[in-house]
């Protein structure tokens, strides 16, 4: 079985939930208490996807992104390379999706060829939800992308999520 | 520079480095490099830098660059090589080539420097600006729902206007034709009437009166709070306009036996107002000092030119019921009634003053009062002078040196 590397960012505003989706994705942990992140943090998880010809392990190396001010000289040192680009929003925080398409420009001055998929984060706080799926479906529809509801309290969609990007990125 | 310091430095500043070659292939390190990258530094001898230190992933041509020396040297900031259950530490990384004499390149020399104390008070300040952030978004939300509820309110506030509106409107003419009729019943045009039936009819047209003037009110707060009232402003002789409205009121002030007195400054300049508008507001005013001051009582209506440059003011000071401090907060405000109006028994809907206040503000004049309980009041209210301001400052300096007045009593 061939294995192959893949640089993996997710990219989103401030405390949308991107360390919790990668603690959550890679080592199955959850913390409520929200701790700003800054500069990068790279974790790695190994997958298995099935092609026509077999296996193909593919090794995600999520490159968890402090959200900044502005996209500058440095955060583009950081994305530079990446395949794939997790967009992170908050269903109980409206901007956070639209502020989507701001994240997506950044990417793209520097990776416009990086496959991208979005996960609307924060689906297990239903009563204080300020976006629909509908909502999120649209702008994902915007982007070309796939989108998931995901929590990374529950752990609900994320493993979709991910499993769905690890297809893209081998395809 | 001295080997010793130079360790020293290395040392107590958590500084590691790495060497590669020209294939980007890790060739020495510095001891302390495994400390730092939390690896064995023996077994990092050989292998690709991208896989010691991942982070440099993506930035491959980068790093070509700086082999070529085309880049003199590429940073990486706070990376957090941390555990995940443990507490972040945070390096940042100095990429620069190494040199083989003066010009050749033949590698890479990665400087890594434990930034950790640093990093964790940057991220505090990241923490805390997130929170901040937060609570301004959590603010803009609650301001946009308040907003929105606002304008709910506005329109409802505006259905309730056009219903008075509507309602004062249909009411008014019936009870004008009411007021006709029954002046004409007491002028005997009909054929005469006895003693008691002219008292009843006085009786009926005075609440006539009354409901009419009730339905002025009404309709002139809800112009006032459509905005739709417009002034005719142009200058006005103040004395005349305050002469006539005394004139309309002297029959009842007579009956009660009041001591009106009327002392003007002499040559005051125009006042710039709305002819109609005035007399309501100079109306308004004197039918409150008579209402609330006892028969016998005292009224004075004054003129003279306004501590304020360019403007008149006219006082009403009465010897009534006075006003207590709580309600003179709440004077100017719809629907009002001080506690003392109230045990007077005068009647009164609490808008008078409102439809004052808002027609001298329209005016662009002030309205205040000075009162205590039980030792009467004073209104005050100001005119703009009609003319330049010059003037104005020669009218101020020759009615100083003059000081004449002009004073009047009934």
């Amino acid at each position: 079985m061939t294995t192959i590397n893949k640089k993996v960012c997710l990219l989103g505003d401030f405390a949308v939930g991107k360390t919790s989706l990668v603690r959550r994705f890679v080592y199955n942990t959850f913390d409520d208490k929200h701790l700003s992140s800054i500069g990068v943090k790279v974790s790695r998880k190994t997958m298995q996807v099935s092609q026509i010809n077999g296996l193909t392990g593919l090794t995600m190396m999520l490159w968890d992104l402090a959200d900044s001010e502005r996209f500058d000289q440095i955060e583009s040192s950081y994305i530079r390379g990446t395949a794939g680009v997790v967009l992170v929003c908050d269903l109980t925080q409206a901007r956070t999706l639209f502020n989507l398409q701001t994240h997506l420009e950044d990417l793209q001055q520097t990776c416009p060829e990086a496959k991208v998929i979005v996960a609307a984060n924060k689906a297990d706080l239903m009563s204080q939800q300020e976006i629909s799926p509908a909502d999120v479906a649209e702008v994902a529809a915007g982007f070309n992308a796939p989108y998931y509801l995901t929590s990374a309290k529950s752990g609900h969609g994320i493993e979709a999520l991910f499993r769905h990007l690890a297809r893209l990125l081998v395809d | 520079m001295d080997p010793t310091v130079a360790e020293l430095i290395v040392k107590e500043h958590k500084i590691a480095y790495i060497v590669t070659d020209y294939g980007l292939k890790v060739t020495d390190t510095s001891p302390n490099v495994g400390l730092l990258l939390q690896v064995n530094a023996i077994l990092l001898l050989g292998k690709p830098l991208i896989e010691v230190i991942p982070e440099l992933g993506g930035n491959e041509t980068v790093l070509l660059d700086i082999l070529r020396g085309n880049v003199p040297r590429f940073d990486l900031f706070w990376l957090n090589r941390a555990p995940d259950d443990q507490q972040d530490t945070y390096l940042s990384l100095v990429i620069l080539p190494y040199h083989q004499g003066l010009e050749r390149i033949v590698g890479l020399t990665v400087l890594i420097q434990d930034v950790t104390p640093m990093g964790q008070i940057h991220q505090l300040l990241n923490q805390h600006r997130d929170e901040l952030n937060s609570l301004r978004n959590q603010l803009l939300n609650h301001n946009a729902e308040l907003n929105r509820a606002n304008a709910e309110l506005q329109q409802l506030d505006d259905v309730k206007s056009t219903f008075i509106s509507v309602a004062a409107h249909e009411l008014q003419t019936p009870l004008s034709s009411i007021a006709g009729f029954i002046e004409m019943l007491s002028d005997e045009v009909y054929g005469s009437v006895n003693e008691e039936q002219k008292e009843a009819l006085d009786i009926v047209q005075r609440s006539a009166t009354r409901l009419i003037n009730i339905i002025k009110n009404l309709l002139d707060v809800t112009r006032i709070e459509a905005g739709r009232i417009e002034l005719a402003l142009r200058p006005i002789d103040l004395h005349n306009l305050i002469e006539t409205v005394v004139a309309e009121f002297r029959p009842q002030i007579e009956s009660r036996q009041q001591n009106l007195t009327l002392n003007f400054q002499t040559n005051l300049p125009f006042a710039l107002c709305d002819h109609t508008r005035t007399i309501q507001i100079i109306g308004n005013l004197l039918s409150n000092a008579m209402k609330y001051t006892p028969n016998q009582g005292v009224i004075e209506l004054k003129t003279y030119l306004a501590e304020q440059e360019g403007f008149i003011r006219f006082s009403v000071i009465d010897s009534g019921v006075g006003i207590s401090r709580e309600d003179q907060k709440l004077l100017f405000k719809r629907f009002f009634r001080a506690e003392s109006a109230n045990l007077t028994g005068e009647h009164g809907t609490g808008l008078g003053l409102y439809i004052t206040r808002s027609l001298v503000e329209l005016h662009g004049g002030q309205i205040w009062t000075e009162s205590e309980l039980w030792r009467g009041s004073k209104f005050h209210v100001t005119f703009p002078v009609a003319g330049r301001p010059t003037s104005l400052q020669e009218d101020h300096a020759r009615l100083r040196k003059k000081g004449r007045k002009h004073l009047t009593t009934f």
